[in-house]
């Protein structure tokens, strides 16, 4: 018997090629380069509005920098919970109706929460979810065809994504769309990464945190929590950030401006930066050097940017702060150099995340030789 | 009857039914390393242990729907295995060479184990399927994968036991057909002295041979003593430890010393005073001394100076001169040699020598003559153990008569361990040429009646014997003889040496039996262990007393076992 995921792509091209041209990708389909600077883009797109931050956000703010020491987890385990997504999109060709066409993508997104045991620090999935869908721009198909897609991939558990609606990555943009989808994917993603966020904060209470890999700032995500809410136990933690916000550190005559080139070059290993705040507050966020900056080629390696949602928009309390920070540094061990470029920032056990996941997905060359337009 | 299983019961069941084995891992099959007819990989659980030679077994596809057969394959090695990409990536995974950091998350990794195929349940020999699951064989699939379930019982030998690394044990029969005859024969044993109990192992399989043969009667031993007192008192009860003891009863075998043997030690020089004989130890009954007169070697000194370089055949002539002087088959010299009766008439008097200088005999010149005197005199007087003598007395016997006078349900042990290495080339020979002769000339109504059917011949330190050189000597010959032809004729070598590279490669190559003990990594290196998998040679260095590795025509691949210590005395084990 044949995989599902691949019967059901397979019918619905089938579907579509009896009723629309057909310009496929050459070869088959093409697997859609992940860029390297995601993260980046990401906090960019979700951080538009904003660039000038202030810090003072916490209650003991009197410095710009402040040292730590990690916490292992045989002294206290505090994150317990590790989160990352994934994706594979696939160019699969062009439909043509008359002067319309829309490119149509094949993406297999997924996300995982890993468990770490405490005894001797072995890691288990606690949850996953992975979904395949098809991306075009519905508009630019008729109605027969969109019921045809629409009858062929529900049947089959394929959402149908349309490439023109608008979310908090991408605007309506009548530019390549092809380019647009990449975002879309990426926010499928997120969408899926809130859901298991939200299902991991119903289920637990306690001392556990979870470890998010990526920004926390998306409004569907922020808007769960009433002002009123306890700071939830989940921390982001984004290996590459945008490189433009300028941060406001110090008040009224003594307030002195710092780019983050600026900021992270004062920033000494196993310190900690104050907490700034982004959308009035809502989201704090805070830089840590993991690892010394003589052994990494320039000086923003080896830094992470952790974020921690704060509904009541209050300070939040140093100490948590320096907790927070102190058992991150712990996690800088083992990592994942030569397998990712991203290793002096990447920690280890979100990578293994972010592996488990990929390892769901079907293959490339599954995908490449069985979604083929023949 | 079911084949025997030490330890395979469990207890909560009293013993009476097998439990299900637990999945100890999955085969792995990947892009650079696939599953094969011949060999599979598979992942270990966490926590379980898994060493080289254990038996596992995994599900395979059935010719019949519904059902899964199994293949059974013997681990020949483990790897550990990360995602660190290069040990550069770990150092720098520990702060840059910290020795003291504990990573929160321990890096990821598993122990993927090789097996190497040796049966399927139903002779299907498709590749382990990707994560077809892997159990330890219990004793009756470790039975099953070496095929010792299709050794009719009445053939089959106890020849150790494998311990698995879940405790599970099972007993190793051979098949007497290919240890015995006809299909197979012989037995080779390498490995390095006093660590590879290479004799200990002989003895043990004799032992096992002989308790479990249907026609005892009808096989006869010879065991030749090459080290002090090692086999003197092998009818002598020892005391045996209660582990010893056990596995001796596991294997359905008795820890019992040897029965009905008689032992034959070398003439002194001091003997006919002290009546003693030439030997490290004296064994309590049934022993007689050997001598040799130049009656009893006068036919059989092309043995005695086998060790010497004879390009041009010069003392091969020399020694057809003698033996034709002397009588030729039977002893009569006549003529000029009337008087060479003794060793001391034919190196000094006449034809050899006259007026004490070395004459011509026949196309022989006299200075050759003059140095096979330097020789001869050398080996039976001047450097000699005392064997030879000018004339045996009443108290010293032939050998080669004593050993043709051999009977089935018999040991003889003959000692050689202080003897020089010449005299020891002339007994060896002696015995193998008499018994040779013994079935080459009998007819069949003689074999199985006055003359056993089968025999075999144990001895260490081959090499000597057997060395592995182009040109042909008559000691060479006649191993040679036993080992290409002794199995049709019911004769059978056991050979020991401490380096089988040392052995001529037609002796090893007859062998349908190898058994290897710890062997030293220069060693291993010569091409006379290219039968192994390199991984299994490289174990050969890890060997422990009491461990060998056992290659059986029969089994597929070589498989490690354990043996009891011999129950009959041993000289210095308290």
């Amino acid at each position: 018997m044949g995989n599902p995921t691949i019967e059901g792509v397979r019918e619905a091209m089938r579907a579509l090629a009896r009723q629309v041209d057909v310009l496929p990708a050459v070869g088959g389909a093409l697997q859609e380069e992940e860029r390297p600077d995601a993260d980046e883009r990401v906090e960019q797109i979700l951080g538009r509005d904003e660039k000038l931050f202030e810090a003072n956000w916490e209650t003991d703010a009197n410095r710009l920098y402040r040292p730590l020491q990690p916490i292992p987890r045989t002294e206290q385990h505090l994150y317990r919970y590790f989160q990352d997504g994934s994706y594979r999109s696939y160019f699969l060709g062009n439909l043509l109706e008359h002067d319309r066409e829309t490119p149509v993508l094949f993406a297999q997104i997924g996300a995982c929460q890993m468990c770490r045991r405490g005894d001797d620090g072995s890691v288990k999935p606690a949850r996953i979810e992975v979904k395949p869908f098809l991306f075009l721009a519905l508009d630019r198909v008729s109605e027969p065809v969109r019921n045809t897609l629409l009858q062929t991939t529900q049947a089959n558990g394929i959402e149908v994504v349309d490439l023109e609606e608008e979310d908090e990555l991408t605007q309506r943009n009548p530019a390549d769309l092809r380019l647009l989808a990449q975002n879309k994917v990426r926010y499928k993603m997120h969408e899926i990464e809130v859901g298991l966020v939200q299902a991991w904060l119903d289920a637990h209470e306690g001392e556990a945190w979870l470890m998010v890999d990526g920004s926390l700032m998306f409004t569907n995500l922020l808007n769960r929590f009433e002002s009123n809410s306890e700071i939830p136990h989940v921390v982001g933690v984004a290996k590459n950030f945008r490189k433009n916000p300028q941060f406001a550190v110090g008040r009224g005559a003594r307030q002195e401006r710092y780019s983050l080139h600026r900021l992270l070059a004062g920033l000494e290993t196993w310190h900690r930066t104050t907490v700034f705040g982004a959308r009035e507050g809502t989201v704090l966020f805070w830089y840590i050097r993991l690892r010394p900056q003589g052994q990494m080629d320039y000086p923003l390696m080896g830094v992470i940017k952790v974020e921690l949602i704060n509904p009541s928009k209050r300070k939040v309390d140093s100490g948590l702060i320096d907790k927070l920070s102190r058992a991150l540094i712990a996690e800088r061990n083992a990592t994942p150099h030569g397998v990712d470029r991203r290793w002096h920032a990447h920690l280890y056990p979100i990578f293994l995340t972010e592996r488990y996941v990929q390892n769901q997905f079907l293959s490339r060359e599954v995908i490449q030789q069985a979604l083929r337009w023949r | 009857m079911e084949p025997q299983a030490i330890h395979s019961a469990d207890a909560s069941t009293n013993g009476t039914q097998q439990r299900p084995q637990a999945i100890i891992g999955r085969v792995s099959a990947t892009a650079n390393q696939p599953s094969s007819s011949e060999q599979f990989y598979f992942w270990l659980e966490p926590r379980v242990i898994v060493n080289p030679f254990d038996i596992v077994e995994t599900d395979q596809v059935s010719a019949t729907r519904d059902r899964r057969s199994k293949t059974y394959g013997i681990v020949i090695t483990l790897e550990h295995s990360t995602d660190a990409a290069s040990h550069l990536s770990n150092f720098i995974a520990n702060d840059f060479g910290s020795v003291d950091v504990e990573a929160n998350t321990p890096r990821q990794g598993t122990t993927v184990a090789r097996a190497v195929v040796l049966s399927n349940s139903e002779d299907i020999y498709m590749p382990a399927p990707n994560d077809s699951p892997v159990r330890f064989a219990d004793a009756a699939g470790i039975h099953r994968a070496l095929g010792i379930d299709q050794i009719p019982e009445q053939y089959r030998v106890p020849a150790g036991v494998i311990q698995m690394s879940n405790e599970e044990q099972a007993v190793v029969y051979l098949d007497r057909r290919y240890l015995l005859g006809p299909e197979g024969a012989h037995v080779n044993i390498s490995g390095i002295s006093g660590l590879a109990t290479k004799t200990s192992y002989a003895m043990f399989l004799i032992q096992s041979l002989l308790q479990t043969a249907p026609d005892r009667d009808k096989i006869a031993v010879i065991l030749l003593n090459v080290k002090h007192g090692d086999l003197l008192h092998i009818d002598e009860p020892g005391e045996p430890d209660d582990a010893t003891r056990q596995m001796w009863e596991a294997m359905g075998l008795t820890a019992e010393p040897f029965s009905e043997v008689r032992y034959l030690l070398p003439w002194g020089k001091h003997s006919h005073r002290d009546g003693k004989p030439n030997s490290f130890s004296i064994p309590n009954q049934n022993w007689r001394m050997y001598a040799y007169s130049l009656q009893d070697t006068y036919d059989k000194l092309d043995l005695l100076l086998s060790q010497i370089p004879d390009p041009n055949d010069t003392i091969g002539s020399l020694i057809g001169e003698i033996r034709e002087g002397l009588g030729g088959s039977t002893w009569a010299p006549s003529g000029k040699w009337a008087n060479a009766t003794t060793w001391n008439n034919l190196l000094n008097g006449e034809p050899l020598a006259k007026n004490g200088q070395p004459q011509q005999i026949g196309d022989v010149r006299a200075v050759s003559v003059g140095r096979f005197r330097r020789l001869l005199r050398r080996i039976v007087q001047t450097r000699q153990s005392g064997i030879f003598v000018e004339q045996r007395n009443r108290d010293a016997v032939k050998l080669s008569e004593e050993v043709a006078k051999i009977r089935g349900g018999e040991v003889v042990v003959v000692d050689i361990a202080k003897l020089t290495d010449d005299e020891q080339t002339l007994v060896f020979g002696d015995i193998l040429r008499t018994i040779y002769a013994l079935y080459a000339e009998s007819d069949e109504t003689e074999i199985g009646d006055t003359i056993p059917e089968k025999v075999i011949i144990f001895v260490d330190e081959l090499n000597k014997y057997a060395p592995p050189r182009e040109s042909a000597s008559p000691i060479i010959e006649q191993v040679l003889d036993i080992a290409e032809r002794g199995r049709s004729l019911g004769v059978v070598l056991f050979g020991a040496e401490q380096f089988r590279s040392a052995v001529h490669p037609r002796v090893v190559g007859n062998c349908a039996t190898h058994v290897f003990g710890r062997t030293g990594s220069t060693e291993l290196s010569d091409a006379a262990y290219r039968m192994l998998d390199a991984d299994v040679r490289m174990s050969l260095t890890r060997l422990e007393k009491g461990e060998m590795l056992l290659a059986h025509s029969p089994f597929r691949q070589p498989i490690k076992i354990r043996f009891p210590r011999p129950a009959y005395k041993q000289e210095g084990v308290p």
